[in-house]
């Protein structure tokens, strides 16, 4: 019998139906031995007498403490209010605020011009937009006539 | 009775109500399984009963919390591992001080109970006495992770849900509460000759 067996059968039975087998196995590993008796001193301090029952008269003690303590909690019922009420609002408002920001864009043609008179007159915003820096060089070689000859 | 044969989840939904008499049902059915799991920790009958009651009493305080999608079982084993973690903590004895309180005989009488060997009544007391004072030196969360493991079958995904945490927390405590049993029977006097 291997140790991993061991525990297998150990764990699933009481000492009195141990097999020869695995009280031979117990004899020859002391590893096992001290799982063994760890195993039932967890079970002997643990009671568990499986017929046991509460002493009679328990319902009506837990039903005088019942009638003086307080109400079931209304846990529930907020968090089924923040479902039906709160979320749905709140992707209401989300949307409502997205409109308010597009309708603005659209209704702000100054800074549409702002941006356009950009593109048109700075020569460093309109090769940004391009893509193309050459465009910055070939602005400043273009003004003066410094490189034409005499 | 109208509602003894209602699911556990309807009855809570009645309870949540103010349904009394749903509340009634759900007692009636699960204090005893509640109350042997009590036992298994706190061996003074009164002891187990007190914790059983409070079990219930948070039981109905928070009965409108529960969802009927998860296993009733789950929920209420939540609530009375909850309840037994919180006592244990404070009955929780130092190893040291339990180790050098130990008496010969019953230490000797323990020894031969760890061994398979028959008691006398008195002397078999004796011993799962002092067994359980032993194992209120583990830690109380380790511990109840193991009685639910290796005493009540739980594996270690239910033992998980019951004490709200991780499969893998679950698995080293108890590891960490077996080892912890192995050193205690290591110390233990052999044959009451410390």
């Amino acid at each position: 019998m291997t140790c991993r067996e061991f525990k297998v059968e150990m764990h699933g039975s009481r000492k009195s139906d141990w097999s020869l087998e695995l009280l031979r196995h117990l004899e020859s590993c002391p590893a096992c031995a001290a799982e063994s008796r760890a195993a039932l001193l967890l079970r002997l301090g643990s009671g568990g007498d499986e017929g046991a029952v509460p002493r009679a008269g328990f319902e009506e003690r837990l039903r005088a403490r019942l009638a003086y303590g307080p109400a079931p909690s209304r846990g529930h019922a907020w968090n089924g209010g923040f479902e039906l009420l709160v979320r749905p609002a709140l992707a209401v408002a989300a949307t409502l605020t997205l409109l308010c920001a597009g309708f603005y864009v659209q209704t702000t043609p100054e800074r549409a011009g702002d941006l356009a008179s950009l593109v048109e007159n700075d020569t460093v915003f309109a090769s940004l937009l391009t893509g193309d820096p050459w465009e910055i060089l070939d602005a400043s070689q273009g003004a003066p006539a410094a490189t034409e000859e005499p | 009775m109208a509602h003894d044969d209602e699911s556990d989840a309807s009855l809570m939904g009645r309870a949540a109500g103010g349904d009394p008499a749903a509340f009634d049902v759900l007692v009636r059915r699960w204090k005893n399984r509640v109350f042997r799991l009590a036992l298994r920790f706190f061996r003074r009958p009164e002891d187990a009963e007190d914790v059983v009651q409070e079990v219930f009493l948070k039981l109905y305080r928070t009965s409108a919390t529960y969802r009927s999608e998860a296993p009733f079982e789950h929920f209420l084993l939540k609530i009375a591992t909850n309840a037994c973690v919180d006592r244990l903590r404070d009955r929780r004895r130092r190893r040291e001080e339990v180790l050098s309180s130990i008496t010969s005989d019953s230490a000797a009488w323990l020894d031969r109970a760890l061994g398979g060997a028959a008691l006398q009544a008195q002397q078999a007391e004796a011993a799962r006495a002092l067994a359980a004072e032993l194992l209120a030196t583990l830690r109380p969360m380790d511990r109840t992770v193991l009685v639910l493991m290796d005493l009540e079958g739980l594996t270690s995904r239910e033992a998980a849900a019951a004490t709200g945490s991780t499969r893998a927390a679950v698995k080293v405590r108890a590891m960490r509460a077996r080892r912890a049993l192995r050193r205690l029977a290591q110390r233990l006097p052999q044959g009451g000759r410390p």
